[in-house]
């Protein structure tokens, strides 16, 4: 028999042969070491790719890479921005709110103002960011996307299906609070090396062997990557001409003092919402109640006038609100356009004079 | 249960989550699913059912895609503006975020018949299926899949190389 191709390997271990031809691959492999390590690469190949794709099942919805010139992301690493964004309140004695509220402005204007890119770096401590704990919900998403596709292939053929208690450990250390986690990377190639080191030392046992046995240490390594606490935002990537956007979480003040007012929001998180090719960047505020409200930009020179439908008859009023439910827990809407053109949207189950505070607070005319 | 109870029960979670991995948006993704159960039941008898289900969202999305695209962004703005939990977003994780990212571009670099290929196999459909969604021969299939997974991978480990560069984290 001739060596195996790909295609062959990959519909094997897919149960897509039949029993003959399953057979004598089975056998081939057995035999020949090389193609024994193709096998075990072809596994590596389809447990990667599916752990790969189950990524997709947790993004957020219209969160979308951005590619940006490299002539904007240098100016981003030259920014001198940083400094202006407060310390952690653990490191800082209590700041008046006045104070505070400029630093947080200037944070705010930071992150309006362009894009972020973060990265870990260890020797630049002027801005925190806290990573945001994945709630409940989305655990229990991330499960039932974990759970292995059904499959009407032939139970006795091997089987491509996703580990889910990995999967699920995965999930469960990424809940974990992060500083104890010392970032791992292994890298995919690494793994299919790994397996196909494995085949060698047992070239029968491979053919047999469940997928889901051989790839749990790897799976456990590539799932520890983390994100330090002390991540910092930087524009590290600016050389590399192209970079992600959009993945901030800037956390700023932490904690309010007692001379706080009561609507100092804190910034949760930001990200864009792509909306028929507009990019309109959302921020996330908590407010002191625990509520939580919601600001979106739309930028004025993005938007064509005939894609923003929804948004017009907000435009030609200096300001407009609306409640979407007569009931307590209403959500209600604040919306303006800025003297740039710029439209803002703030929502959440406020009343709207608190709304209007929040807009106050954030020093949005 | 009916014929068009069992098909929705059967088929809506993984055509579902096949259209969201492609299309990167879920409401969209439902929409397509819905319509393609409307028009499962409009049929007498289904033969080759799985693949058929596929078929239809598949070309579904194609004539989506084809629609004006500014009044599907109109739509999406008015829902996004009802929705409950247009107040509520979840909190991103940074890390799932950048891992989602990633995967998108990955994904996005495979040639088309390569994606589709690959995430109805995932979806579990066999050889056979996925060549009459696609208007394939079973025999390249395998080639297809494994194609898709080669690059698949080979992107996501590109992507994220620079990252892990910029980092300091050695792999270990």
């Amino acid at each position: 028999m001739q060596h195996l191709d790909d295609g062959t390997i990959h519909a094997w271990l897919d149960g897509a042969l039949g029993t003959g031809e399953a057979a004598a691959v089975e056998a081939h492999a057995a035999a020949c070491r090389d193609c024994a390590d193709r096998v075990a690469e072809a596994r590596g190949l389809i447990a990667a790719s599916s752990r790969i794709l189950t990524a997709l099942d947790d993004v957020p919805a219209h969160v979308v890479p951005v590619e940006r010139p490299a002539a904007a992301a240098a100016a981003w690493a030259a920014a001198p921005a940083l400094a202006a964004v407060p310390a952690p309140a653990a490191a800082a004695p209590p700041a008046r709110w006045g104070h505070r509220y400029g630093r947080l402005a200037a944070a705010v204007a930071f992150v309006l103002a362009g894009t972020l890119v973060i990265t870990r770096e260890a020797n630049r401590h002027e801005v925190a960011s806290r990573r945001e704990m994945p709630r409940a919900g989305n655990e229990q998403r991330l499960q039932r996307h974990s759970a292995p596709a059904p499959s009407n292939a032939p139970a006795a053929a091997p089987q491509a299906a996703p580990a889910p208690p990995a999967a699920l450990g995965g999930a469960a250390r990424r809940a974990e609070p992060a500083p104890a986690v010392k970032p791992r990377v292994k890298s995919f190639a690494q793994e299919a090396r790994q397996q196909a080191a494995a085949a060698k030392k047992s070239v029968a046992g491979t053919n047999t062997r469940a997928l889901g046995e051989a790839e749990k240490p790897a799976d456990t390594s590539f799932r520890t990557t983390g994100v330090p606490a002390s991540s910092t935002l930087a524009g590290r990537r600016a050389g590399e001409g192209k970079s992600l956007r959009l993945d901030a979480v800037v956390v700023t003040a932490q904690s309010t003092s007692a001379t706080s007012p009561p609507a100092s929001p804190r910034l949760l998180s930001v990200d864009s919402v792509e909306r028929g090719g507009v990019s309109v960047r959302r921020q996330t505020y908590v407010l002191q109640g625990g509520s939580r409200v919601v600001l979106e930009v739309m930028p004025a020179p993005a938007v064509p006038n005939d894609s923003v439908a929804p948004a017009a008859p907000a435009a030609g009023r200096a300001d407009s609100a609306a409640a979407a439910d007569s009931s307590s827990s209403a959500i209600h809407v604040l919306r303006w356009r800025g003297a740039d053109g710029t439209r803002y949207t703030l929502s959440g189950p406020v009343p709207v004079d608190e709304l209007q505070r929040v807009r106050a607070a954030l020093g949005l005319k | 249960m009916d014929d068009a109870e069992r098909l929705f029960r059967t088929y809506h979670g993984m055509l579902v989550r096949y259209l969201t991995r492609r299309l990167g948006d879920h409401d969209w993704a439902e929409e397509v699913a819905q319509e393609t159960f409307v028009r499962a039941l409009r049929q007498d008898h289904l033969t080759n059912e799985r693949a058929w289900v596929f078929t239809v969202a598949n070309n579904l999305v194609r004539d989506d895609a084809r629609r004006d695209a500014r009044r599907r962004a109109r739509l999406a703005l008015l829902r996004e503006e009802t929705r409950d939990d247009v107040v509520e977003p979840e909190p991103l994780s940074l890390e799932r975020a950048q891992d989602a990212a990633l995967a998108r571009r990955a994904v996005n670099a495979l040639a088309e018949r390569d994606r589709l290929a690959l995430l109805m196999r995932e979806e579990g459909l066999s050889y056979e299926e996925i060549a009459a969604a696609l208007h394939l021969s079973v025999g390249s299939i395998g080639t297809t899949v494994a194609r898709a997974r080669r690059r698949l991978v080979e992107q996501y480990e590109a992507l994220r190389e620079p990252r892990r560069g910029s980092t300091g984290h050695a792999a270990s």
